[in-house]
């Protein structure tokens, strides 16, 4: 299994508050790896390091440079509030502004693979909260990127939805064999979806 | 609007009108403070054809129209310069908070102190009558999308030129249509109360000098056909250019 990306020797503080001091790991392919810890602990932080959201800490954060090669975005979100899908764009829309030159092959097999095909034309205020979800991680699929972070995504869905959408998931890297980087504090979550678990 | 409401205002200005007629025709006070309703329109229908009530409409609605404009161009400005400088939004707040509770009305004074009995005077005054409503409403709509999806922004490098017409624009469509909406209210009055004081500017007057004339001759009927013109620019201005926020809110997308 190649490494993607490599931490070494992290300090990061917050507010005065040291969140990582000499923190190492690796991020591998074709895993789903997930960060746990309590809230607060810069699970999230960490999550936006990885994902160059945020750039003001010490130490040495290495990518291989297969991350970038003609991908427009590298480091494809999907957000613990599924509330950041645009409210007044379709299905269809909210996907397409991620990236430019989207295909119409590309834009129905990622539509398909979220099984929102024939929710396309929808507003977001017409869809359940798992499709919203599923809308976020359509618009990540598309940008083709090697690597998924997920911030907490199925926080906000009932159990039930929570089952379904953490299977999804799941069934979805092993078809494509992209590597999830997933931020929790559920332990369930965690022991379902994992391949390899960090607790911070 | 559904059947039952417009039934209802109907209904209530019908009222309105039966019991205005009634007090006119009663006697209880003189036809010349209290004229009935065939006067005023009468009265409407010749203003109309001799003294240009259509063309000191426009005259009125195009200062406003032109001073809100201003303002617009002014609030944009303020926000994208507030998003980059944090001293200028603070101070841009501190404005808002002198400026926005003043009457355009009581600075008056100074504006014909600065800028004599003017064309120039009367937008200074409705710009500043439109401005803060406007800014205040962009401004916060602004922060609540930067706060809401600037992390999405970022993390998909959505380009400036797309965010600011998909995210920005598109986020602040309706804010944008109800500070254009206070804005509209504000200017109006503002307008209205500034051209029955300044009376002829050039060689143009507008519907509020019209009705501040109207008085001095003692028409009464005049006076109040005016008040109705400027009654019905205010609500045909509204109705005809704000209706798309009503769609919006009943589109259910905009939250």
């Amino acid at each position: 299994m190649g490494q993607l990306i490599e931490i070494r020797n992290l300090k990061k503080t917050f507010n005065n508050e040291v969140l990582f001091d000499n923190f190492n790991m690796m991020i591998n392919e074709n895993e789903i790896l997930v960060l746990m810890g309590p809230s607060g602990i810069g699970k999230s932080t960490l999550l936006n390091i990885i994902g160059q959201l945020d750039d003001d800490y010490t130490g040495t954060v290495m990518y291989d440079p297969i991350l970038f090669e003609g991908i427009q975005v590298p480091f494809p979100f999907i957000f613990q509030e599924f509330d950041s899908i645009l409210p007044w764009k379709t299905v269809e829309e909210n996907i397409r502004i991620v990236r430019d030159g989207i295909t119409t092959e590309e834009l129905d097999q990622v539509l398909k693979m979220v099984s929102l095909d024939e929710h396309r034309n929808k507003y977001p205020a017409e869809l359940s909260g798992g499709m919203k979800q599923r809308v976020g991680i359509g618009r990540a699929l598309i940008c083709k990127s090697r690597i998924l972070l997920m911030d907490e995504p199925f926080g906000s869905l009932d159990r039930e939805m929570r089952r379904k959408l953490q299977d999804f998931v799941v069934e979805l890297q092993k078809e494509t064999g992209i590597t999830i980087v997933m931020v929790t504090h559920d332990h369930d979550e965690a022991e379902r979806m994992g391949t390899r678990i960090i607790m911070i | 609007m559904g059947k039952k409401k417009v039934m209802h205002k109907l209904s209530f200005l019908i009222i309105l009108l039966f019991a205005w007629e009634v007090t006119a025709y009663s006697g209880t006070y003189p036809e010349a403070l209290f004229p009935s309703l065939e006067a005023i329109l009468v009265k409407f229908y010749m203003m109309v054809i001799n003294d240009n009530l259509f063309g000191k409409a426009l005259y009125s609605i195009s200062i406003v129209i032109a001073s809100i404009t201003i303002s617009l161009i002014l609030s944009v400005l303020m926000i994208v310069i507030g998003n980059f400088s944090e001293y200028f939004k603070d101070n841009a707040e501190v404005m808002n908070s002198i400026a926005s509770p003043l009457p355009g009305i009581a600075i008056l004074p100074l504006v014909i102190l600065w800028f004599g009995i003017s064309r120039t005077s009367m937008v200074f005054i409705i710009v500043h009558a439109t401005l803060w409503p406007l800014w205040s409403q962009l401004s916060l709509s602004v922060d609540r999308i930067n706060r809401r999806f600037s992390r999405f922004i970022h993390a998909f490098k959505i380009s400036q030129r797309k965010s600011f017409y998909h995210v920005y624009y598109l986020g602040t469509k309706p804010d944008l249509i109800t500070g254009l909406q206070i804005s509209w209210s504000r200017g109006w009055r503002a307008l209205i109360s500034i051209e029955m004081i300044f009376g002829m500017v050039g060689n143009q007057t507008g519907l509020g000098w019209l009705i501040y004339e109207r008085r001095m001759y003692m028409d009464t009927a005049g006076l109040i056909a005016g008040l109705i013109a400027i009654a019905i620019c205010g609500i045909f201005f509204e109705s005809l250019f704000f209706r798309s926020k009503t769609m919006e809110v009943a589109h259910g997308t905009t939250d």
